[in-house]
């Protein structure tokens, strides 16, 4: 009896040793396989912005996550990369609660989750459109471009105003009238300017945010981790980060 | 009883030792159990792209289709270093681009699972897979 109870132990000894080996293996290539939630993920974590100014969005990205409280702790702009991490209470009232039943019956303390460090990474890509066949190729308006164009028209205004005004008004006269008209002129020349460059096909940004989270209990040992992955989390990060690229690409 | 148990122990121990899963004398410089050429292989793949900021990209958006999240990124060593967390103390991965001629990128992966660097191929297999459908978009959509 004895002797098959140790072959036994011994025979489940070297199983377990084993297949230790194998699950690991099993578990990692499980995690390393695209899974059919992967694109319901992929779509809930991201939005697209239609600018094609990547920077701009990781700033405006980068607000938002401080707007969060979060502390940046890497960022690779080129890869359009940011990560970022705070540290939160995670008291649960229902197991203090039960902490307490526990201890009143005589059991002792009980450890319960203490504090998480909640983790960010959000990464920005650009996206190209597929070109429009026959589309005649236009030049991207630049604000530099903008800024000469309304100095040029300034002074041909200026100088047309000039001739005109030259003979019936005297010169004061004529210089105020000019410099009110030119300035006015300008001011519309550079609104529709400005209007017609904010309006040009940019192309488009697009943002993935992930966050996850690390739950410590009282006696420091990690108690959960996790991906967080309620869709609310996402839709309410990105009505912040929507209203953070408008004010980013507005200047205000 | 005791020639029987004399037996079994040294059988524990071979069975231990040959598993390679719990030593605990990984050291730093310790390498695997399989030989560095093998291993290298496995955890590469050449790509036929000049693009190595695109591939970043696509790595980078690969690993987040799989839930890991991205902890830092390199763009001028090229590379990029991620956790997923879930399973046994998570799985953190190391991914590296480098340009192979003037035509080609090789991504190499390299992954550990918990205090365990991951050895075997299929893993190493399935992270691939999951890149060459990510290569294959960037490359055909466009986006």
């Amino acid at each position: 009896m004895k002797r098959s109870l140790l072959l036994g132990a011994a025979v489940a000894f070297a199983i377990a040793a084993l297949t230790g080996c194998a699950t690991q293996n099993q578990i990692s290539k499980e995690m390393l396989t695209l899974s059919p939630e992967s694109m319901k993920m992929r779509q809930l974590q991201t939005k697209r912005y239609d600018t094609n100014d990547e920077k701009m969005v990781l700033t405006a990205s980068a607000s938002v996550l401080q707007d969060l409280g979060f502390q940046l702790d890497e960022s690779t702009p080129d890869l359009g990369i940011i990560v970022g991490s705070k540290t939160r209470d995670a008291t649960d009232a229902g197991q203090v609660t039960m902490a307490i039943f526990i201890a009143a019956l005589g059991g002792g303390s009980v450890p319960i989750d203490h504090h998480q460090n909640i983790r960010v990474s959000l990464v920005t890509a650009p996206m190209h459109r597929p070109k429009e066949s026959g589309a005649p190729q236009r030049k991207r308006i630049t604000p530099e471009m903008v800024n000469t164009a309304c100095a040029r028209i300034n002074a041909a205004v200026q100088k047309s105003l000039d001739a005109e005004l030259n003979g019936m008004l005297t010169p004061k006269e004529a210089q105020q009238a000019r410099n009110a008209l030119a300035q006015q002129f300008g001011r519309e020349v550079n609104t529709d300017l400005t209007l017609r460059m904010k309006s040009q096909d940019f192309g488009a940004t697009r943002v993935r945010v992930t966050f996850q989270r690390v739950v410590i209990n009282t006696q420091g040992q990690v108690t959960r981790m996790e991906a967080l992955e309620t869709p609310e989390l996402y839709q309410q990060f990105y009505e912040k980060l929507s209203k953070s690229v408008f004010l980013e690409a507005n200047d205000i | 009883m005791k020639k029987l148990l004399f037996a079994v122990l040294p059988l524990c121990f071979v069975v231990v030792s040959a598993s390679g899963c719990a030593n605990p004398n990984q050291q730093a410089l310790a390498t695997s159990t399989e030989s560095q050429v093998k291993l290298r292989s496995m955890q590469s793949r050449v790509f036929d792209t000049s693009d190595k900021m695109t591939t970043m990209r696509t790595v980078i958006a690969t690993l987040q289709d799989l839930s890991f999240v991205i902890d830092k990124a390199d763009a001028n060593l090229g590379t990029v270093t991620a956790t997923k967390l879930a399973g046994r103390g998570g799985l953190r991965m190391t991914v590296m681009v480098q340009p192979k001629g003037d035509k080609q990128m090789r991504v190499r992966a390299n992954a550990q699972m918990g205090m365990q660097a991951i050895e075997d191929p299929l893993p190493y297999q399935a992270f691939f897979q999951s890149l060459e459908k990510g290569m294959f978009l960037t490359a055909n959509l466009d986006e």
